[in-house]
């Protein structure tokens, strides 16, 4: 009897293959801590399902890869010369080795962001902007009790958005004795 | 099993405290976003040198953001090879980790705030991934906490970043803003009325994304539902959980019409599996995590619809969450088998509804 490798109590009855790295595990668990796995996998983030998509994208793309590799000089599978990542391990598993891979596979990624996202262009937020506002913000020193206060308000807002009406007795409670301080 | 336990075991996180916005609906919201440094290889193609200079980054991060806080929270870096399995599994079962970064135990790790309201995972499929976790339907505290500190992480961390592509991720479908939004949805009455497909039908056209649990009756995993943006590049972080919000505005809309019309429509019947679901929480001896499940779901509901009303607001997020088999052992300080734990979740969840 194989034992189940989570709970090394029960009877290994399903067997549950996953790509970690790269690397294919399988693992051995019996019938409830294969649901308890499930129930975690899906409590925590939906999985897309990008090397399906892949797949049937790079079938749409056969045709048009094959006269490509007639052309000389010309290879669709060359690996990323930064990270070394195979154009194989890359279709294969959705997974890219490093920033220079999205330049060394555009080809297919291209067509691929078309189907799967809702433009090509980023229109979010970008590493250092506003970092100057967040950072006052979340470093703001709250020596003086004018700050202090600023800052009990907010939680206060906070406590009442969320519903929590004893936290926010308590703040108001103590922005009520600071504000008395202050004015003395 | 350790000797000690570790802090987070025990510890309510923030999002297991129940309430919030649409709190009888949407149970709660995660905000995550995935970094990766410049210059090293992303998860998939690291070398160990690669992974311990990415943990030796969340160290710094792990100051930083210590010295950073508001005097109640503390921030903690734990190393996943430094914890036990049982600790681990812990993680898990609180929604603070991945199964995917246990696997990878010897080269993960993972910075918690005190009150688990941020999760960074580090080495899972990208170096650093920002969670932050609220309960009830909070996209915007979410998303605005996650970004502070994102702030603070691009002091420490100089990002793989593209003017075109925006933060280059992993997998593509995280490409851009990195972000995935979602909430955990308590779906009963539209489960019950038959109606989820027709409500779910469409969203992926519009951006979103319904997940139910696999396999068997949605019933025996607590009608529970998880939705979420599915696209992270073309649009900016605010706009992706604007339209989200209001997806899911709809979908409570509809729940709570579902619920009503069910009760309506098959009082007694409703009634009854709420009150059966009492009878047997708060007598049973033995209980196994999928009934526990069911019943608590059912119990969420007859609170949510004052059919029941001496029920505590939390009791649904704390025992999903307290019940689970390495939660139980972690408490009782000894690794248990199915049986004893069994014996336990019937007497913990018994006590909490005493108790409440
Ligand atoms: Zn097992
Ligand atoms: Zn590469």
């Amino acid at each position: 009897m194989v034992l189940c490798e989570r709970c090394e109590n029960k009877e290994a009855t399903v067997t549950i293959s996953r790509i970690t790295n790269e690397k294919k595990h399988k693992i051995h668990l019996c019938s409830d801590c294969a649901a308890e796995e499930g129930y975690f996998a899906w409590s925590f983030e939906p999985q897309f399902p990008v090397h399906s998509l892949l797949k049937s994208l790079l079938n749409d793309m056969s045709g048009k890869a094959a006269s490509q590799r007639l052309t000389p000089g010309r290879t669709v599978s060359s690996d990323c010369p930064n990270c070394g990542r195979s154009y194989s391990d890359f279709s294969r598993t959705g997974f890219l080795g490093c920033g220079q891979c999205y330049e060394t596979f555009s080809d297919t990624i291209k067509p691929l962001l078309r189907r799967i996202q809702g433009g090509t262009v980023h229109r979010g937020s970008r590493p250092g902007e506003q970092s100057e506002a967040a950072r006052s913000d979340i470093r703001q020193q709250m020596s003086d009790t004018k700050h202090r206060i600023k800052k009990l308000k907010r939680q206060l807002k906070e406590a009442v958005d969320m519903e929590e009406y004893e936290r926010a007795a308590e703040l108001r409670d103590m922005i009520a004795q600071l504000e008395g301080e202050d004015h003395e | 099993m350790s000797e000690k336990q570790a802090p987070f075991a025990e510890r309510s996180s923030f999002w297991m405290r129940g309430g919030g916005p649409s709190a009888d609906v949407i149970v709660s919201t995660r905000v995550r976003l995935a970094r990766n440094h410049k210059n090293v290889p992303f998860p998939p193609e690291m070398a160990k040198e690669h992974a311990e200079q990415v943990l030796s980054l969340a160290r710094d991060l792990n100051d930083c953001l210590r010295r950073d806080s508001e005097g109640e929270y503390v921030f903690d870096f734990w190393p996943l090879s430094e914890l036990d399995e049982t600790d681990r599994w812990v993680l898990v079962e609180k929604h603070l980790v991945s199964p995917q970064l246990v696997k990878t135990a010897a080269l993960s790790g993972v910075i918690l705030r005190s009150d688990d309201a941020v999760s960074i995972m580090i080495n899972e499929e990208d170096h650093f991934r920002i969670q932050c976790l609220f309960p009830g339907l909070n996209l915007t505290h979410s998303r605005e906490l996650a970004q502070q500190v994102d702030h603070i992480l691009h002091e420490v961390v100089n990002c793989a970043f593209d003017e075109q592509l925006g933060y280059l991720t992993t997998c593509p479908t995280n490409l851009g803003t990195g972000m995935r939004s979602s909430v955990m949805a308590h779906l009963p009455g539209l489960v019950m009325l038959n109606r989820l497909e027709d409500v779910i039908s469409g969203l992926s056209e519009i951006g979103a994304t319904v997940r139910g649990l696999y396999g068997e009756g949605t019933e025996s995993r607590g009608d529970l539902f998880q939705i979420s943006n599915r696209i992270t590049l073309g649009q900016s972080e605010s706009e992706i959980c604007a339209n989200l919000q209001a997806v899911i505005g709809e979908i409570v809309r509809k729940e709570r019409s579902a619920r009503e019309e069910a009760y309506g429509r098959r009082r007694d019947e409703l009634e009854d599996k709420v009150f059966r679901a009492y009878g047997i929480l708060t007598n049973a001896r033995m209980i196994e995590t999928k009934e526990a499940m069911r019943l608590l779901s059912a119990l969420k509901l007859g609170r949510d619809l004052n059919i029941v009303t001496h029920v505590s607001q939390d009791l649904f997020s704390q025992m999903m969450i307290r019940m689970r088999p390495a939660l139980i052992q972690s408490r009782a300080g000894t690794s248990l088998d199915p049986r004893q734990r069994d014996i336990r979740r019937a007497s913990l969840i018994r006590n909490a509804l005493l108790d409440s």
